[in-house]
């Protein structure tokens, strides 16, 4: 909308050949959210950033009305220039923790590649700095650290090393995409607590997808919620916690698993799959799960605003009373 | 590591022991006395006989077994009966020659396979890719021997540069050894740059698609520095080690090309010593190669090992 | 560093081709010749190496080819067939035919310096006698050898031995020095026109004119054999000028006798390829059986088939170089009609199945054999052919006799009588001739000593072969060389050597 969006997208759609992954995508990011991105495994969060992190797998294209990173359109951008403003602006905390390193290089070697490349410094600051911020992610011994393999590390090691790495280059946008999947409940805890304080004191804006809306509720400000491929409510915590409007929304938070809850990306509580065909159709998506559809449903939806920042996809979005059932 | 290398090694031991055995049992059982061999059609019975005695081979087999290993322990291969000479000299003697053989070809090889490799897993679908994949179709399949022969033709002939036949050894000219075993490795590496072409695209493909290489790009890195730092190297073990086992299989198998451009390298020994039943000879020769073969493999597991970190932890794990 | 290597390599291989050097002889690329001037190295492409170079010691004809120009023998036999002096310079045989007087030339000296005597002719030839020499059982009826003085030697025999002269002019008769016998097998030394240089096995060998020689120097400096074992390599060399001289088979002279710088030579060999017969087989010790299998074989169309025509046919087993040799090719010659009424005669008009045995290493005569066992089907005779390995062959065919039917050609002697006695029905070998009659004629030969009368002994025992067929006689191959067109003196004798004594470019 205007120039302080750090992130302005309008009407993305992501295509595998004739399949609709993400359908008309719209996102204002501003400077300092931390924001949430919640849904089961299938609802396009994964594609959305690989979108905008311009690596999608071969074969998945994306057209757009806008697609504005740090106010530059990438829609004129080649794919180098692209990346190399993702690379310059961006750190990205990968969800699966063991293959991003590079297991035949030490960790020395390639978590300063991206800091000389952007030419923010010299081979020695950037060691320099590696060894800052592997402090700063809470390595008592960053010298050990840097001269291991990613694979001789735990994996909780192995994320913060991937934090690390990723603020090298002072990102304005950090993110994450279930940065802690397959990581024990205290060390979550601690990486989570780590996202949060970079947060607050650097005001780093963190983009994190998760499919635990508990975490999310601990941790955001700002949330957006998907299901097959399409925002189905974007909000402040406080509303999307505290009342939902869209009935996805509310079925997610109503099966909500705790933080002890081991990684099962599917919330197998709520009746049917997310479907993976027929996300081209204009009419509500989730109606066909959905406890409340009736035939209003089955018409062209739009986006309706419930409250200022507090968006819904729902045609008949859910009011207090049914948010209290 | 020290435990992953020392279970390799002992495993080799047993292997070049089994194959020790094999060798010599079936050399001996193969039809056709040596020592008829040695006398021709005129012998009579009494001096084959004597000369059987006289060759140790009227003993049961686990005695001339023996008697061979002792030998070979104390690197005593036995001597030649068609030159009168002692086996391990002639290997030495052609050593070289087989050695250069193996090394210019798998470096032609791998120098080609990996650039046109990377190029056409990077370019998927482009014109290298179109190119390496008719090579990989065609380099399997072009004969050795008439590809060889064409060379001999078109090139040797019309060339002052290439001699058609003959070998010169580095130390009378380096030039002349460059120029006599230019094209015999040409044609050998030809052969292999089909197998290894596609070992490395491959290899390169499927480290094209790990999460790291997403990682490099996220970071946005310059190309080269995808392709070449973290996908390279991610693909170069696979290649190596079938480099590694092509280049033993080498040392025994250009055998065509060494009769083609008449060098004398291995490969025509044992030939020879089959042709002419030179049992001692031909004993040496495939106990020679069978075991080089064998370290050479070790040396290039170990050698992956080393290359590939991950793998010394799970060696020393397991 | 490693990018640094990478170039390197690239480099190096991008290069390889500008940097020349290389010893090859300069060719005008237009014409593939270039007439060489006062040439006088000779460069000879051989297939395979020599087994040793002791010839003493091996029954290899690679061995003799080289060891021929290093050692020599008493006498030699010229491309004629007649005796000529070498070694000796008279000799004298005894009526009696049991010993033979020979005078030695006193001027002869072995490559190492000492002078040959009468003393190292006996030792040399007691050599033979030695239990891994393969000619042995040629010399057992030598008993006696007498010294008469430094250069006067007698030898004596047990029995007559009509053609005892015979003996002292092989590859394998040749005289050595006793103090070199250890090593001559990797350095031999003798008293020929040449002296060894070097031998590195499967390469080459180098042999260089005899300075000292009693005949004075040969014209050729040096000799350098290289080993080429592709035959199309050893063709190209002859083209472009990197050989002089090369032995070639049948379908590789067409494309090189048009060249002007190539010449080729071509001399029956001394042997005659034959189908043999083992007679105790059931159905081949039927005389009208083998007749019926000479008539079925048309040996045109083998020599045509298996060497593009260069072969003599033969209807006996002596070759046509041989002075005795008449022409027996009437007797029986190819008639398929007759064929199958001879094969009726003898109760088999529905043919029968018979193996043939043949070398795989020898491709000459496993496609006569597969020439032949079509021929016979045509008569209903099925042949089942088996490969089998060099030594299989021998150990099997020659010397168990365990076959039915195969296909050879043994090198030559350089006495009829040498050549014909295999036939003996005593003699063990593969393909004797047991019915008795080859037996008298060979008693007869044996005793008379009359040279007339030996040689109608040998063309009536042509006949019989011809008629009797104890082995269906094919062809005397001949021996073909592709050589510089500018090489002079050339000739392959009896025995199978060529002397490069005699050569020379022009």
């Amino acid at each position: 909308m205007d120039s302080a969006n750090l992130v302005s997208i309008r009407n993305l759609t992501v295509l595998s050949g004739q399949r609709v992954l993400i359908k008309n995508l719209d996102l204002d990011i501003r400077e300092g959210e931390l924001i949430g991105v919640a849904g089961e495994s299938g609802s396009g969060k994964t594609m959305f950033i690989l979108a905008m992190l311009n690596v999608l797998p071969e074969g998945v294209k994306i057209t757009s009305d806008r697609f504005e990173l740090f106010g530059k359109d990438c829609r004129t951008l080649s794919s180098s220039e692209w990346r190399s403003l993702v690379g310059s602006h961006i750190g990205f905390v990968p969800q699966n923790t063991m293959f991003y390193l590079h297991p035949m290089m030490k960790i020395k070697k390639q978590i300063i590649d991206s800091f000389v490349s952007h030419k923010k410094g010299t081979k020695e600051q950037g060691l320099a700095r590696a060894a800052e911020l592997l402090r700063r992610v809470g390595f008592d011994d960053p010298e050990r650290v840097l001269n291991s393999y990613g694979w001789e590390l735990s994996g909780g090691m192995r994320q913060r090393v991937n934090i690390a790495m990723a603020l090298m280059n002072n990102p304005e946008i950090l993110i994450a995409d279930e940065p802690t999947t397959a990581l024990d409940a205290a060390i979550q805890r601690q990486i989570l607590d780590l996202f949060k304080d970079i947060n607050e004191n650097e005001g780093v804006t963190i983009l994190m997808v998760s499919h635990d809306l508990g975490m999310l509720h601990a941790y955001s400000n700002m949330n957006m919620v998907m299901y097959a491929g399409r925002m189905v409510e974007f909000g402040p915590s406080e509303d999307i916690f505290n009342a939902p409007a869209h009935p996805y929304t509310k079925a997610l938070l109503d099966v909500i698993p705790t933080l002890s809850r081991t990684a099962d990306d599917r919330l197998v509580e709520i009746p049917g799959f997310v479907p993976d065909s027929g996300r081209e159709v204009e009419s509500c998506i989730f109606a066909d799960r959905c406890p409340y559809a009736e035939d209003i449903c089955r018409q062209p939806v739009s986006m309706t605003h419930i409250a200022a920042h507090h968006l819904c996809l729902c045609a008949k979005p859910l009011t207090g009373g049914d948010r209290n059932e | 590591m020290l435990n992953y290398c020392i279970k390799r090694i002992y495993s080799a031991v047993i292997v070049v022991i089994v194959v020790s055995i094999i060798t010599f049992l079936m050399l001996s059982m193969v039809s056709g006395n040596a020592a008829i061999l040695a006398l021709g059609t005129d012998a009579t019975p009494e001096q084959l006989a004597a000369l059987e005695h006289e060759m140790g081979l009227d003993l049961p087999w686990y005695l001339q077994y023996f008697n061979w290993v002792k030998g070979l322990v104390r690197l005593d291969f036995g001597s030649s009966m068609l030159y009168g000479t002692d086996v391990l000299t002639l290997i030495i003697q052609r050593l070289p020659v087989t050695l250069s053989l193996a090394l210019f070809s798998m470096l032609m090889s791998l120098t080609v396979s990996f650039i046109l490799g990377t190029i056409s897993a990077v370019r998927k679908g482009g014109i290298v890719d179109i190119i390496c994949r008719s090579i990989m179709q065609l380099g399997t399949t072009i004969p050795g021997f008439w590809l060889s022969i064409i060379f001999i033709i078109y090139i040797a002939l019309r060339s002052p540069v290439f001699p058609i036949s003959g070998f010169v050894s580095p130390s009378e000219s380096f030039e002349g050894y460059l120029a006599s075993i230019f094209l015999p490795s040409l044609v050998l590496a030809i052969a292999e740059t089909g197998s290894m072409l596609r070992a490395v695209r491959t290899s390169m493909l499927q480290s094209l698609n790990q999460d790291y290489i997403i990682m490099a790009k996220v970071q946005g890195l310059p190309r080269w520095k995808i392709y070449i730092k973290y996908g390279l190297r991610g693909a170069l073990a696979a290649p190596l080690n079938v480099a590694g086992l092509k280049f033993a299989r080498l040392l025994g198998g250009t055998t065509i090309v060494e009769s083609v451009f008449s060098l004398p390298g291995l490969g025509r020994l044992v030939l020879v010593a089959v042709e002419q039943r030179d049992i001692f000879l031909l004993q040496g020769t495939a106990m020679f190669i069978t075991a080089s073969v064998v370290l050479i493999s070790l040396a290039v597991d170990i050698i992956t090992a080393l290359m590939n970190p991950r793998m010394r932890l799970e060696g020393e794990q397991s | 560093m490693k990018k640094r290597i990478l170039t390197g390599i690239i480099a190096l291989l991008l290069l390889l081709p500008l940097t020349g050097c290389g010893s090859k002889p300069t060719t005008d690329p237009g014409s593939s010749f270039v007439i060489p001037t006062d040439k006088t190295v000779l460069n000879v492409a051989s297939m395979v190496d020599p087994e040793g170079l002791d010839p003493q010691k091996t029954s290899a004809t690679s061995t003799y080819e080289v060891t021929t120009n290093i050692f020599e023998s008493l006498v030699t036999y010229d491309e004629n067939w007649n005796v000529q002096p070498r070694l000796a310079k008279d000799w004298t045989v005894a009526e009696d035919c049991m010993s033979i007087t020979f005078k030695l030339r006193d001027d002869v000296k072995f490559h190492n310096g000492r002078q040959m005597t009468a003393e190292d002719v006996k030792f040399s030839i007691e050599r033979l006698h030695e239990d891994d020499s393969p000619k042995k059982k040629y010399y057992k009826n030598i008993v006696d050898c007498v010294i008469e003085d430094d250069f006067t030697i007698t030898f004596k025999t047990e029995t007559p031995d009509p053609v005892l002269l015979t003996s002292f002019a092989y590859p394998w008769s040749v005289v050595v020095p006793k103090e070199c016998v250890d090593t001559l097998k990797t350095n031999p030394v003798g008293t020929g026109c040449f002296k060894f240089v070097e031998w590195t096995p499967q390469q080459d060998l180098k042999l260089t004119a005899n300075e000292d020689y009693y005949d004075g120097a040969p014209r050729i400096a040096n000799v350098h054999f290289q080993i080429v074992p592709d035959a199309t390599t050893a063709m190209v060399g002859i083209m472009d000028g990197s050989f002089d001289l090369v032995e070639v088979s049948g379908y590789s002279v067409d494309p090189i006798k048009d060249n002007k710088g190539v010449s080729i030579y071509s001399k029956g060999v001394n042997a005659v390829a034959v189908l043999g017969m083992n007679l105790d087989n059931e159905y081949l010790k039927n005389e009208k059986v083998r007749q019926a299998m000479a008539s079925a074989i048309d040996k045109d169309e083998i020599i045509n088939a298996t060497s593009d025509g260069f072969g003599d046919k033969v209807g006996s087993y002596l070759p046509s170089s041989a002075a005795e040799y008449i022409d027996t090719n009437d007797v029986m010659p190819y008639d398929l009609e007759k064929a199958k009424t001879l094969l009726a005669e003898a109760g088999y008009p529905d043919g029968f199945s018979i193996g043939l045995t043949l070398p795989k290493d020898y491709a000459t005569y496993t496609n006569i054999g597969q020439v032949i066992a079509d021929q016979l089907e045509k008569i209903n005779v099925h042949c089942k052919i088996e490969m089998v390995e060099w030594a299989e062959w021998m150990q099997n065919v020659y010397t168990d006799k365990k076959y039915d039917m195969t296909v050879m050609a043994n090198t030559g002697r350089l006495s009829a009588y040498d050549f014909i006695s295999r036939f003996n029905s005593a003699s063990g070998d593969y393909i004797s001739f047991k019915t008795g009659e080859a037996d008298e004629i060979l008693a007869k030969l044996k005793t008379e000593l009359d040279e007339t009368e030996r040689v109608k002994l040998v063309q009536e025992f042509q006949m019989l072969i011809a008629e009797k067929v104890p082995v269906v006689p094919i062809e005397s191959q001949l021996r073909l060389y592709a050589m510089n067109a500018s090489l002079k003196g050339f000739a392959v004798y009896p025995t199978e050597t060529t002397d490069y004594k005699y050569l020379y470019f022009e």
